[in-house]
């Protein structure tokens, strides 16, 4: 039980860590996906 | 369900209803960009990597994907965390290889139905498609009674009529934006609700943490599931090696390469480079979306547990948990109003209830456009005007959601809300699967074959509580009928293509596989190096 619990713990905060650093590089980046997909989209208009 | 009190105050009905607003009026607004079908089902192919990420982790986190997690955590501990991982490592590998999406992709398909035109015939076509969607529909037929469940808990309304009128009105705003604008605002709400939930999550882990305790909440998951709440590969802990295997290929394999929702993110991919780099970049958001929930379902069993007070609703006599569904899908709301401050629950609370329109909006979509795509378009000969195909997509939406209203409110569970949600989706998915696989990988895959498997995943319908008692099936778990109904679509897709090989005339699969190269490379750019520097930067 000692090996699944510690496996448990240190696989739950690198998983949260790897995924605020995601979230923040795929939030702000995602701005500029938006624009170009309005800028092509209104083009076509 | 127990009355307890709630942080929720004025200051988060503020922020609710502002959120909710906003939210609506981008979707609304989005109408202006939609000119024919590939812009209302795929916003026009245009997705790049970076948006790509975020509305799919966006739309498989929602509100319904977080509470049956939290029951999942709730009921199996530390355990539950195999599904998540397998999730992640699957997406990840899917991205490495591109399996099934990146041939997906090249053909230019927008539904999976319509590679099965593609590859077998218009019949299986058709017949796929209304299969889709009656497993697709049944999957999201208790959203709603989940939506109210966490509604009930966020607000300290025990009331169930009004949750009813508040669903109700849920309901209706996101059909009035999904029918005006499409995959467009689709992929703009999603946006939104992946920034409000992924910083709201990891904000709210943190705090439950710091409320409770690492060491308090190891200590009650012992106590309460003893070894099986840390260890999957137990077969008293509720999973075991079969169920391992049946998530790999459900919560794995199937929910980011079969489902349709999931490939429609993929086809809306401006280029085969952007699926893989999409499905690399959104395998922590798999793996996350049910960590997460599961990490808060844990955290809920500790807090009852530890209440002397509450903890007769959740736990039986010998302090197990309940074996009611309804109660332990609630426990994680419950717990979360009772531990976050006011203004923080707002935002928590609009971000969940952004979620599950987000999620409904996507899924309402997607199957209203199969209907469409796949059912009438090709069954009248594909002579649908693109107006008529978007009134007749709209219509079905309409009725999608009335139907959900009366299933939501009248189905009794009986089973995780997580094994139902598996079960019906396999109607379709252990049938679709055996399509993508032989129809993309095996040069004699047959149409006999095809109809076969997909006549085989029917039968997964017996791992469904009530009919599984109906039939006198009790013996078996769901995971093991729907790993025996897998096993057996892709018998049958084997024997009957050997047996009823293609006539001459179709296409052979060299021929076939050619065209769907070439129809990748004139469809949409393939060029993997350059332009992913360009877009990067």
């Amino acid at each position: 039980m000692e090996f699944w619990s510690t496996l448990w713990a240190v696989v739950f905060a690198l998983c949260l860590l790897v995924f605020a650093v995601v979230a923040v590089y795929v939030s702000v980046g995602a701005i500029g996906d938006i624009r170009a997909l309005f800028r092509k989209m209104g083009r076509r208009e | 369900m127990p009355s307890l009190p709630t942080n929720f105050g004025t200051l988060d009905w503020l922020i609710v209803a502002v959120y909710m607003a906003a939210t609506v009026g981008v979707g609304l607004y989005m109408n202006r960009y939609i000119r024919d079908m590939g812009d209302y089902i795929v916003a026009g192919r245009s997705l790049k990597s970076r948006l790509a990420v975020a509305t799919m982790i966006g739309s498989e986190l929602g509100l319904v994907t977080v509470m049956y997690s939290a029951q999942k955590g709730f009921t199996g501990g530390f355990a539950a965390f195999h599904i998540a991982v397998i999730a992640g490592v699957v997406t990840f590998i899917v991205g490495m290889t591109g399996f099934i999406v990146v041939p997906l992709r090249r053909l230019g398909v927008m539904t999976i139905p319509e590679f099965y035109e593609k590859r077998f015939s218009r019949g299986v076509r058709v017949f796929g498609g209304l299969l889709l969607a009656f497993a697709g529909i049944l999957n999201m037929g208790l959203f709603l009674k989940a939506g109210a469940l966490f509604v009930t808990g966020l607000t300290g309304l025990t009331d169930p009529g009004s949750v009813a009128v508040v669903m109700t009105v849920m309901l209706a705003l996101v059909i009035a934006y999904t029918i005006m604008g499409g995959m467009v605002s689709v992929v703009i709400t999603d946006y939104i609700q992946f920034v409000v939930l992924s910083f709201g999550m990891i904000l709210t882990c943190g705090m439950a943490v710091y409320a409770l305790g690492w060491s308090t909440i190891v200590e009650t998951v012992a106590a309460v599931h003893g070894e099986s709440g840390f260890n999957p590969l137990l077969e008293g802990s509720g999973f075991g090696p079969s169920y391992i295997m049946w998530m790999i290929f459900t919560a794995g394999l199937v929910s980011c390469a079969v489902w349709q929702t999931s490939v429609m993110r993929a086809c809306a991919a401006e280029s085969v480079a952007v699926v893989r780099r999409l499905y690399r970049w959104s395998s922590i958001g798999f793996l996350i979306r049910f960590m997460i929930p599961q990490f808060l379902g844990i955290c809920a069993l500790t807090y009852f547990f530890n209440m002397p007070e509450f903890r007769g609703f959740f736990f039986d006599e010998t302090g197990s948990p309940t074996a009611d569904p309804t109660m332990t899908l609630q426990a994680m709301p419950l717990f979360l109003f009772q531990v976050l401050p006011t203004g923080i629950i707002g935002l928590v609370g609009a971000g969940l209830l952004a979620a599950f329109m987000s999620t409904h909006d996507s899924y309402l979509l997607c199957w209203a456009s199969v209907l469409t795509h796949d059912v009438v378009a090709p069954a009248t000969n594909e002579r649908l005007s693109t107006r008529w195909r978007l009134t007749l997509s709209r219509v079905f939406i309409l009725l999608i959601g009335l139907f959900l209203l009366v299933w939501g409110l009248w189905y009794d569970l009986g089973q995780d809300l997580w094994d139902y949600m598996a079960v019906s989706g396999a109607i379709y998915f252990t049938g679709a699967f055996t399509l993508l696989l032989a129809g993309l990988y095996w040069k004699r895959a047959s149409t006999v074959g095809a109809y076969l498997a997909l006549i085989a995943g029917i039968g997964a319908v017996a791992g469904l509580g009530p009919v599984n008692k109906a039939l006198g099936l009790g013996m078996y778990r769901s995971d093991e009928i729907g790993l025996a109904i897998t096993a057996l679509a892709l018998v049958l897709m084997f024997v009957g293509s050997l047996v009823f090989p293609n006539r001459k005339d179709r296409l052979d699969h060299a021929s076939w596989a050619e065209r769907a190269q070439q129809e990748g490379r004139e469809g949409q750019p393939d060029r993997p190096k350059r332009p992913d520097r360009k877009e990067e930067a």
